[in-house]
């Protein structure tokens, strides 16, 4: 198992307001990772980070051992919490833009998901409704072949079968020597899938173990601990 | 990766602009057809309504085809790069320095097609309106005058320089204000607007003071930014200038986008 992302003394302060207060994280090759946490606990800022959409305060994070730059983002499929892609664009300009940028994505995978998914090729991203929108953009992201996937609240304001079929769909999509990040605060909808769990709590890390071994230590489910965790 | 962004922008942009574009052309042929049709008929009435309606569509055109090019190149670099699209674009396989280039290098060509979409609008109207072999002659002295003619050369050529440094330096500003306006947590676009009126000032004060340590090279600076002197020298300093304020502009936008980028 190789080191995918490694952050060190990472901080971060918008102002006044500390958003990382000192991280310090090995994720490897070949794991589906939760990254835990109520609402403003600093997940989608450590995720910015990696993808050199912010720059750190203090500290560094290492993409396969390399500072965030053109050369990680090639290997990072980057799902973000918002809607990202331009909305005059047709389903097969996506993909043609997604092939373009991504040596690493894999048309036919995306083909295959957007006919199961019944979603037209000449159908405008304007068009489509929020969910199906949601979906476009997870098809395209898991259609890479990456080595890292960071997924910012990808099954938050969709619908229990949605979440579904956006789980199988990481599930069965991403490549086995690959890192899997799923930033949420939906613990119960992801804990089947998760080989690690990391809580982070106002900019600190307070927890990152197998969830098996939560499991065994606490004799509780990860969503049961983490509500014990961030009990108000 | 820089001529796949290209790619991209081009197209984003030349959706919206080629239309007009086509748009101004067809209004002045429209228009000139109309006018050559009334030459020598004495019940026009309605030809004539026709004419003066086309021209007003045209004038129209002209008029919404600079103000297109304008929202595009600021709602290009405000919503689509420090937007929510900013997530998709800044997440690609590119630098940050690919990112503006190809803003502005698209933003450059679509202004210069602007400019020949505008010269043909013209020659169409001309064309149309005197009897056509009398303007390809027209056309055909104008050519040989330009290469048997070096000041005329030199003159247009000179003008042209001057015209797309200015442009470039122009859109630079744009780009460096509404990257200034970005710092601001809230109300970035009010921001961008202070940051443009503030850089404008700056401009004005570097202006005059240069214009008491060097009264004449104040002038060339004050003319340089102005309008564009067919004079080499003059010529010369407005390129200079615009040229610092490209390097200028420029390098505070590409730090600010790559060193304090905060997407909403």
């Amino acid at each position: 198992m190789d080191t995918l992302l490694e952050a060190r003394g990472l901080k971060k302060s918008y102002g006044n307001v500390a958003a990382l207060k000192g991280i310090d994280l090995r994720l490897m090759s070949g794991r589906i990772v939760g990254l835990l946490g109520p609402n403003g606990s600093g997940k989608t800022t450590l995720i910015k980070i990696a993808c050199r959409l912010l720059q750190p305060t203090e500290g560094q994070i290492l993409i396969d051992g390399e500072a965030p730059g053109p050369v990680s983002k090639s290997k990072i499929a980057y799902l973000p919490d918002k809607d990202f892609l331009p909305d005059w664009m047709k389903t097969r300009q996506l993909l043609q833009f997604y092939e373009d940028f991504y040596a690493d994505f894999d048309r036919n995978r995306a083909l295959e998901m957007l006919s199961s998914l019944e979603i037209p090729e000449n159908m405008t991203l304007r068009k489509m409704s929020k969910g199906t929108k949601e979906k476009m953009q997870l098809i395209l992201t898991m259609s890479r072949r990456a080595r890292i996937y960071l997924l910012d609240e990808p099954i938050a304001g969709v619908d229990p079968a949605a979440r579904d079929y956006i789980l199988r769909t990481i599930i069965g999509n991403y490549e086995e020597n690959a890192l899997v990040m799923i930033s949420t605060h939906l613990i119960a909808d992801v804990e089947s899938v998760l080989d690690e769990a990391v809580f982070l709590k106002k900019g600190e890390i307070v927890l990152h173990k197998p969830t098996d071994q939560i499991r065994e230590e606490t004799g509780k489910s990860v969503d049961e601990y983490f509500r014990e965790v961030f009990k108000c | 990766m820089l001529g796949k962004l290209l790619k991209y922008e081009i197209k984003a942009m030349g959706r919206i602009m080629l239309p007009i574009y086509l748009v101004l052309i067809a209004l002045s042929a429209v228009f000139a057809l109309t006018m050559r049709l009334t030459i020598g008929k004495t019940a026009v009435g309605f030809l004539e309504k026709f004419a003066i309606v086309t021209l007003v569509l045209f004038v129209a055109a002209i008029i919404a085809a600079c103000v297109m090019m304008l929202i595009l190149v600021i709602q290009r670099f405000y919503k689509h790069l420090l937007g929510t699209e900013g997530y998709l674009m800044f997440s690609l396989p590119v630098s940050t320095g690919q990112l503006i280039l190809s803003k502005l290098l698209t933003a450059v060509l679509w202004i210069v097609i602007g400019l020949i979409a505008g010269v043909l609008a013209g020659f169409a109207m001309v064309g149309i309106l005197s009897s056509v072999p009398e303007f390809m002659k027209e056309v055909q002295n104008a050519w040989n005058s330009l290469f048997t003619q070096a000041d005329l050369t030199r003159n247009l050529t000179l003008f042209v320089l001057v015209i797309l440094a200015g442009v470039i330096a122009s859109l630079c500003k744009v780009y460096a204000s509404i990257a200034i306006g970005h710092q601001f947590g809230r109300n970035r676009a009010l921001f961008a607007v202070f940051a443009y009126v503030a850089i404008g000032i700056a401009e004005l004060i570097v202006a005059w003071v240069v214009s008491k340590i060097d009264a004449s090279l104040g002038f060339r600076i004050f003319s340089g930014m102005s309008s564009s002197g067919l004079d080499l020298k003059n010529s010369l300093t407005a390129i200079g200038i615009s040229a610092i304020q490209i390097c200028i502009y420029s390098v505070i936008t590409w730090l600010l986008l790559d060193r304090r980028l905060n997407l909403e």
